[in-house]
């Protein structure tokens, strides 16, 4: 596709941001890398976001989605979960129901599997009010902190989207288009990409995906 | 060495490094792109790979009739039918948005290089050619006119036009009109879809003249011209010419060229995008993508167009890794400030794609003249820079992997999906 579809804004409410598609890539990749056996487990807040990391995986997961439990239509899925899973993935678990579910999760996942997280940071919510169009999948998901803190499972890994360089560089971006540079627009939209993905923890980030494995004793 | 000998050579060396490309289910590997990459998922893409891939190995099978390039060349076909989903699309087809059905241009682009394929195999009376124009067929009426046709046009979203896309799918029309012979592809739809880039073109007169504009939405033009967007307008234009025998599409297609050789640089490859004003992005410079414009150049030769094409095929064959692979691009590492020197590359340069190498495969395919693959696989390390740091990129029959400071921080592994990134922080979770 050769359309610059700006990384952040101008897409419709809900619809992906650059960051919420690298977070479903970081966490499928982690999960898909190891050789576990038995099948994946995807819980999603609405049907895009399942459609979009559906496709993110090699074998269809059983897709759920938060926070009505009601399972996911998509073609080639299987929807109704059942036994325990090896692998799940939790996409932005949502302020108002994560705690529901929290036990449910929990029991899906067989011992030793491994459970991914993705949630919202502390930029999330200031950056959400300085788009209209609201902030992609990020807006209304928890900190994975409070996940892991409350599962308390062994970290294996952690990592962080779209820190402070990369809010500078999005405003540079956008004053570079109200002020008619495209040139300059498309340098910093370059930056922005390149500072996306935090190398150490960030002081404050948007987007971050944990990755802990349930104890075997569990 | 001359110049014959040494295409030879490195068509021979990027058909070796196209076959370790390949997985169970196609032709893998990271993107690396203007818009975004695509450095972790790695699996198969079937996106505009497919293209050049197909259209080179029929190139070589056609100038050698040795049955091997044929026989690769329905390999890639086959990735393509296992490939296609119940609604037409293609898995994987979204390049540097992978992994995700529905690309464009991409889908567009895979059906020109079935139906290619489809043609030759039925000249050739081979049976097989039918399965390929049949996926071809599913994808454009299923996906392309019933999904993209909108207000008499080819959109890539809601009011949104691409001029190279709409282009690509006009070579697709016309190519599927010949192959089944059913002109309603041609006489509904090609028409009004080169109109419509028409309308894009920069008329007067001055250094953007023949430019095409890389998209509009609604009634705003969207003033980037894009060289390489550019150069792969014109195969539609000329397609849409010899289906509807409207001058105005040839004059359009050679004025393209015209500003595409206008922008030129000395050493043989191009500026990535110029803006209105005369403001410009040099970098990063394409390398295997400049393939596209030798194809343009040749599909122009039956309009008297000629240009000088040895600065860039030497561009393209100066750009050639140790592992075979042509280097995507030079410049990346100067994206922000446009400044500086190129003489180290960053990692993106020197990354190779499948999705670009295949452009520089096809051009060069035309130009060889036979083709001895007899060379092992000779890897190679390159010193190189990802965000201002230095790093070693190697590629070896396995896979592609960066060490910063002596520790692996990025690897993939041919036969996998993902690649790996080096562990980021550890920390307890709080």
């Amino acid at each position: 596709v050769d359309d610059r579809r700006p990384a952040e804004d101008g897409l419709a409410a809900g619809d992906p941001s650059l960051a919420d598609l690298l977070a479903l890539d970081f966490a499928v990749a982690a999960l898909e890398q190891t050789d576990l056996p038995g099948g994946f487990m995807l819980i999603a807040p609405t049907l895009r976001i399942a459609s979009d990391a559906v496709v993110r995986f090699e074998h269809p997961p059983a897709v759920v989605l938060e926070p009505g439990g009601i399972s996911a239509a998509l073609p080639g899925v299987v929807s109704v979960p059942h036994g325990r899973y090896q692998r799940m993935l939790w996409a932005f678990p949502q302020r108002p129901s994560w705690r529901s579910w929290v036990g449910q999760v929990d029991a899906f996942l067989a011992p030793g599997g491994l459970l991914a997280v993705i949630g919202s940071g502390p930029l999330e919510r200031p950056l959400s009010a300085l788009r209209r169009n609201g902030s992609g999948f990020t807006r209304g998901a928890i900190d994975t902190r409070v996940v892991a803190r409350r599962l308390r499972y062994r970290t294996i890994t952690r990592c962080w989207l779209y820190g402070v360089r990369s809010g500078v560089w999005a405003l540079l971006r956008a004053a570079a288009d109200v002020f008619g540079r495209p040139d300059l627009a498309d340098r910093y939209e370059a930056a922005f990409q390149l500072d996306l993905v935090e190398i150490t923890k960030p002081i404050v980030w948007r987007t971050d995906i944990w990755v802990g494995r349930k104890p075997l004793d569990r | 060495v001359t110049d014959g000998a040494r295409v030879d050579r490195a068509v021979a060396l990027l058909d070796r490094w196209l076959d370790g490309m390949r997985g169970a289910d196609g032709y893998t590997g990271p993107v690396v792109h203007w818009w975004r990459d695509s450095l972790t998922y790695c699996g198969p893409g079937l996106d505009w790979r497919y293209e050049g891939i197909i259209d080179g190995y029929l190139t070589l099978f056609d100038r050698t009739s040795d049955v091997r390039f044929l026989a690769k060349a329905k390999r890639a076909g086959d990735d393509l039918v296992r490939g296609q989903l119940p609604d037409g699309t293609f898995k994987n087809s979204s390049f540097e948005r992978n992994p995700r059905p529905g690309g464009t241009p991409h889908e567009a682009a895979v059906d020109a290089g079935l139906l290619r394929l489809a043609s030759t195999l039925r000249l050739a009376a081979d049976g097989d050619w039918e399965c390929y124009a049949e996926a071809a067929k599913r994808n454009v009426d299923q996906v392309l006119i019933r999904r993209l046709w909108h207000a008499g046009r080819f959109n890539d979203g809601p009011d949104w036009f691409v001029p190279n896309k709409a282009c690509t799918i006009i070579e697709t029309l016309c190519l599927l009109s010949n192959l089944s012979g059913k002109e309603d592809y041609v006489a509904r739809y090609v028409r009004p879809t080169a109109d419509a880039v028409l309308a894009h073109q920069m008329s007067l007169s001055g250094p953007l003249r023949g430019a095409i504009a890389q998209g509009s939405r609604g009634k705003t033009v969207i003033e980037q011209y894009f060289p390489y967007y550019v150069a792969r307008s014109i195969p539609g234009l000329c397609a849409a010419y010899a289906a509807v025998r409207d001058e105005r599409y040839a004059d359009a297609a050679l004025q393209a060229a015209s500003f595409v050789m206008r922008w030129q640089d000395q050493d043989g490859g191009w500026p990535q995008v110029v803006y209105s004003a005369r403001r410009m992005n040099r970098y990063p410079r394409w390398v295997a993508g400049a393939g596209e414009v030798l194809t343009a150049l040749e599909a122009l030769k039956p309009y008297g167009f000629s240009a000088n094409t040895g600065p860039i095929v030497s561009w393209i064959l100066d750009g050639q890794l140790p592992s075979g692979a042509i280097r995507t691009a030079v410049g990346f590492g100067l994206r922000v400030s446009q400044r500086g020197s190129t003489a180290s590359p960053d990692l993106r340069d020197v990354l190779p794609v499948v999705g670009w190498t295949d452009k520089a495969f096809r051009s060069l395919a035309r130009l060889g003249s036979t083709v001895v693959s007899t060379e092992p696989f000779r890897g190679g390390e390159i010193e190189c820079s990802w965000r201002g740091q230095a790093v070693d990129y190697r590629e070896d029959p396995a896979g592609f992997s960066v060490t910063r400071r002596g520790s692996n921080f990025y690897r993939w592994d041919k036969h996998r999906r993902w690649a790996e990134w080096g562990a980021g922080d550890q920390d307890d979770g709080e």
